[in-house]
């Protein structure tokens, strides 16, 4: 059930999949939002804020969901799936999967790039711990816009193609990543 | 013969003005050359910055009278420096600097009022893409020889612009229009 299991993902991956997916699409639209914010708005500068701490949040998060794909491998593809929408999937996947570790890494370069920390909801303090150049902050500063919008029409590719193979093909995909494998043993 | 005396005393005139005028000629030093700015924060108090890059020339000649005084200065518009990453991103941005489309601010002097200590530096200064006539209150610090061979001379200068004069970006509030700066610049002699 925790685990993944033959072909089914387990409640793990499927945690860490619906997770991140929030914590990405919250994120676009929180970005999108602040930096249209007035001087004088209320959330001008709490929005900046959550953005940073939810952003370290969610990198931690993609990086764990990487350890756990070690610890846990992904089970098959849908076998119901046409070879070219398995290969469309797998470069889908890769893509997503760096993008929710190059997105978060990139905002940490651009908030920490004059040695300043990241305060985390006023918990404790995730520190600047790189020396970045005036080159690099750019790039990261352009990377992290082009990336994060980039990475929502992706995302959004990619929940597109998932409701087309549930509601038109009545494929298992969309299946799969809501309901988690019962059995506790793996079938293979 | 005469000629030939005539010839002799022009050349060195045309000499001497040659060597006083490049003598009244120095390059900004950027190591020791600073453009401050303050602008007022919600009415409360001072935010305080700095552009890091600077570069030029000025020639300071008091012997020539006003007419010997100019300066023309480029500024790296990318240089801004408020100690906060994001604010100078956001500084950096369309809505203020916009320093991927005006990369350079320069002042080039047009009219200098004053003698050998201090006075107005007149002047245009180009920021944002917008040319206007500013007017500087500038003061001599100090000039001589340096200990590694040199010939130096500083000065401080004062103006104050409104952001509005130069298309403004930004709506920061009503006491953010001014901005103060305090401009300081050494020159080594050519």
């Amino acid at each position: 059930m925790w685990r993944n299991g033959g072909d089914r993902y387990g409640l793990i991956s499927i945690g860490f999949h619906w997770t991140l997916a929030l914590a990405f699409v919250g994120l676009f639209g929180l970005g999108v939002w602040m930096v249209g914010l007035s001087y004088y708005d209320p959330w001008y500068n709490a929005s900046l804020a959550l953005h940073k701490a939810i952003g370290i949040v969610a990198l931690a998060l993609a990086l764990a969901k990487f350890g756990w794909r070690f610890a846990d491998p992904k089970p098959a593809l849908a076998t119901d799936l046409k070879p070219h929408e398995r290969a469309g999937a797998t470069a889908m996947h890769w893509l997503l999967n760096a993008l929710i570790v190059l997105v978060p890494a990139t905002g940490y370069v651009v908030s920490t790039s004059e040695g300043a920390g990241i305060d985390m909801f006023g918990l404790f303090e995730v520190p600047a711990v790189l020396g970045t150049s005036e080159g690099l902050r750019d790039l990261a500063i352009d990377l992290h816009y082009y990336l994060a919008y980039g990475g929502i029409a992706l995302a959004a590719g990619h929940a597109g193609m998932a409701l087309k193979h549930h509601f038109v093909d009545r494929g298992s995909t969309l299946k799969r990543m809501l309901n988690p494998c019962r059995r506790s043993k793996r079938r293979d | 013969m005469r000629t030939h005396t005539l010839a002799a005393v022009l050349a060195a005139a045309l000499a001497f003005s040659a060597t006083a005028s490049r003598a009244a000629e120095y390059r900004i030093d950027p190591a020791h050359s600073f453009v401050q700015f303050r602008i007022s924060h919600l009415g409360f108090s001072w935010m305080v910055g700095v552009f890091d890059r600077i570069s030029g020339s000025f020639a300071f000649d008091p012997a020539a009278g006003p007419a010997g005084q100019k300066i023309s200065v480029e500024i790296d518009t990318a240089s801004v420096d408020t100690g906060h990453a994001e604010r100078d991103k956001h500084l950096r941005s369309p809505d203020f600097l916009n320093v991927r489309k005006f990369p350079k601010a320069t002042f080039v002097s047009t009219g200098y009022e004053g003698d050998a200590r201090g006075g107005t530096m007149k002047g245009n200064l180009t920021l944002m893409g917008v040319t206007r006539p500013i007017a500087i209150a500038v003061k001599k610090t100090g000039e001589g020889n340096d200990p590694w061979g040199g010939y130096r001379a500083g000065f401080e200068g004062t103006t104050t612009l409104s952001r509005k004069a130069f298309g403004a970006g930004m709506n920061l509030g009503p006491a953010s229009d001014t901005m103060q700066f305090f401009l300081s610049v050494e020159g080594i002699r050519n």
